[in-house]
């Protein structure tokens, strides 16, 4: 699937941002909301086909070196290989092809996983186009209603209304989606947790080991990545140009609107956000990945 | 006199022909392992050149993001570890292969 979607997640921003503005210009104030959400939920859904596409990948190469190796070691036949030696050597390899069946089932979980992400980002890239376009045809209407002050009065209590019931159905998608992703996160999780459950069982703590290590080496991912949320969330803050009432922003005066010349800012950074296709503070601090998979450390 | 008491020493077998065919089994798998093992190694450059990580943090619930993460990281750690393994496994065939060349070289020369 070569769709780019990330074009109409970007339409889907401009169109809603302009119907925004002119229902606010008009007196209808209540298509401002969705300009935050729908910067949120900017996606590439490419990155995850592809990313999909790479894990099955892997998965055929684990499984190609997994027949490989079981072929080879099939010819040495515990029957004709009576000793001690064979005995162990016959062990190792065992616990090796265990190891890399693991890995494969991890593989075909992750790209499904991957896949399923990647459908729902899509969908939710043509739902908010959608509403974007619903957004456009309320503000076309609103604006031809305007000939008169007694037809605009009405059409904004009209407006206000059915962008209140969209906005209603937009939260409701967004926590499907939500669900959904939460669901996909568990499933990865487990993905992890049966595989090494099933090593602690036969008494290889190896795994145990190596998800620690891994932690730990995916240290600068998770800083940035940490980083680069926050940022976000702050920057659709700053463009609903209210104080948050809920999550980890929230304050005491949720719903003051916040300081003059703050939202303008958010929206400024929003455009340049959108335009470079990653967030303007932190988008340029990814960290470097070597070639065997690890980050450095800064102090490194 | 060079007897060798590694426990990992194979039992004696049957006739000098077994041993034979053993030791010709053993250092063709031994040969042929780095073959088998070959599709592993495109295995680490294809998870290092994915974006989905750096992806991950703004497109997914942070749930997913740090799940995701977690399983890339996870498997390029055991994918490295089965790497060296195979090359460790390697090592120890070109042990059991020499010791028992020793032993039979031995047992032929002044075994009495």
């Amino acid at each position: 699937m070569a769709v780019n979607l990330a074009e109409p997640a970007r339409r889907g921003l401009l169109v809603g941002t302009g119907a925004a503005l002119t229902l606010s210009a008009l007196g209808v104030p209540a298509g401002w909301p969705f300009v935050g959400k729908m910067y949120v939920h900017q996606y590439d859904p490419q990155t995850f086909f592809d990313g999909a596409e790479t894990w099955l990948a892997v998965r055929d190469d684990v499984a190609a070196t997994r027949r490989n190796v079981e072929a080879l070691v099939a010819e040495v036949s515990v029957t004709s290989w009576r000793s001690d030696d064979g005995r162990a050597f016959q062990r190792r390899m065992d616990a090796y092809l265990a190891d890399l069946r693991g890995i494969e089932l991890r593989a075909v979980v992750t790209a499904l996983t991957l896949y399923t992400v990647g459908a729902a980002l899509a969908a939710m890239i043509l739902f908010q186009f959608l509403v974007a376009a619903v957004m456009a045809a309320v503000a076309a209407w609103v604006l031809t209603a305007a000939v008169t002050p007694v037809s605009l009065a009405g059409a904004r209590i009209l407006a206000t209304r059915s962008l209140i019931k969209l906005f209603e159905g937009y939260q409701s998608v967004e926590s499907l989606l939500d669900a959904l992703l939460h669901g996909c996160a568990a499933a990865l999780g487990a993905a992890v947790a049966v595989d090494l459950g099933g090593e602690a069982a036969r008494g290889d703590y190896g795994g145990v080991h190596d998800l620690a290590a891994a932690t730990f080496a995916q240290g600068p991912m998770l800083v940035w990545g940490t980083a680069n949320r926050v940022e976000r969330d702050l920057t659709a803050h700053g463009l609903d140009g209210r104080r948050p009432g809920s999550g980890l922003w929230s304050s005491a005066r949720a719903g003051a609107p916040l300081p003059p010349g703050l939202p303008q800012l958010a929206g400024a950074k929003a455009v340049n956000d959108i335009a470079t296709g990653s967030q303007t503070a932190t988008g340029r601090y990814v960290p470097e990945q070597a070639a065997d998979g690890t980050y450095s450390f800064p102090w490194e | 006199m060079p007897i060798n008491h590694n426990p990992s020493t194979p039992e004696e077998p049957a006739g000098p022909h077994e041993v034979e065919i053993e030791r010709e089994r053993l250092r063709e798998i031994r040969s042929r392992l780095p073959e088998a093992a070959r599709p592993l190694d495109s295995v680490l450059p294809n998870l290092v050149s994915l974006t989905v990580a750096e992806s991950a943090f703004t497109s997914f619930t942070y749930a997913l993001a740090l799940a995701y993460n977690e399983v890339e990281a996870f498997t390029i750690a055991e994918v490295r570890h089965r790497a060296e393994e195979t090359e460790r496994i390697q090592d120890g065939m070109t042990a059991s292969v020499t010791t028992w060349r020793d032993a039979e070289y031995a047992s032929s020369l002044t075994w009495r």
